[in-house]
């Protein structure tokens, strides 16, 4: 078995344990991780209530269904339309 | 009304199409593919939009002498880059490293570690049908807003399913820096749903 990382467990603070909270989300902790996460969550209120907002985020963004989630995606990936049209404009404005 | 002015040349094309030249089929064509490039590069999506416009104009003035020897798409992306570079010299600031986040996360915790404003109730989940819509389309305003290395890497992972490997080696970092970049969007994305969203309903959660 692994030692655990008792330096991550004795001084792990909010900046620390909000970002454990959001890998938690995406990969499994280690022992010592989650060891160091569950400590602090005992002593901090507001880690806490965050680690349960981004799980109560991350379930309802995953719940939605996946033509929206795709159809934001692209929008964020894209110039808007508005855009490309002032754009377009601007170039046949431009002298010449 | 300009909508209704379309001549057969300012259609958007997606088939193989003849060498071009309207500035509608310009943009239409090169326009998502610029705004790209543009945003991986700046701190924000209105800058990144600037300078696509810039970079077109530009290439639009100067469009007699494109020689045709580099691909069209080449030649645009280099003007942009020169555009970028500019924008960076004229604000008298390097242009950002990719992964350096350390200013913006000391924001949110102090020099101790600790979150400098409390975490606030947020309100989730939701409550039927008109709630969903209200809370989608402030989501969509709260992930427009993140800085573009943030919003893509969180696009890919939360909004397009993408896996850890995948999402880290089409932004060509590692699975760390994603999941830094992950986390400074969550950070972000919170704190606006805290203002936004709860302007609107009595907290509960």
């Amino acid at each position: 078995m692994n030692s655990p990382d008792l330096r991550l467990i004795l001084y792990c603070q909010c900046q620390q344990a909000s970002l454990l909270a959001s890998e938690s989300l995406d990969r499994k902790l280690s022992l010592s991780e989650r060891i160091a996460v569950i400590l602090h969550h005992g002593i901090c209120t507001h880690c806490r209530r965050f680690a349960k907002q981004l799980r109560q985020l991350h379930k309802l963004i995953a719940s939605a269904p996946a033509a929206l989630r795709y159809s934001l995606a692209e929008r964020l990936d894209a110039l808007s339309p508005v855009a490309k049209k002032r754009i377009a404009q601007a170039m046949r404005d431009s002298a010449n | 009304m300009e909508e209704t002015i379309q001549t057969p040349d300012s259609q958007p094309v997606r088939a193989q199409v003849p060498p071009t030249d309207s500035p509608d089929q310009w943009v239409e064509r090169y326009g998502d593919l610029l705004f790209r490039v543009a945003q991986a590069r700046v701190a924000d999506r209105a800058i990144a939009e600037d300078l696509v416009q810039d970079a077109f104009l530009a290439a639009w003035k100067s469009r007699a002498s494109f020689d045709g020897r580099s691909q069209r798409s080449t030649w645009l992306i280099a003007i942009l880059k020169r555009k970028v570079a500019d924008h960076f010299r004229k604000a008298g600031r390097q242009p950002e490293a990719i992964g350096s986040f350390e200013d913006d996360r000391d924001s949110v915790f102090d020099e101790r570690g600790v979150w400098r404003e409390p975490i606030g109730k947020l309100s989730l989940p939701l409550d039927g049908q008109l709630e969903q819509q209200e809370f989608w389309q402030i989501m969509e305003t709260c992930v427009s807003q993140l800085p573009p290395t943030l919003g893509q890497a969180f696009s890919l992972r939360e909004l397009q399913s993408a896996s850890s490997s995948q999402a880290s080696s089409r932004l060509g970092i590692t699975r760390k820096n994603l999941a830094v970049r992950i986390h400074r969007a969550r950070l972000l994305l919170r704190r606006c749903l805290e203002n936004r969203w709860l302007g609107q309903r009595e907290p509960h959660g």
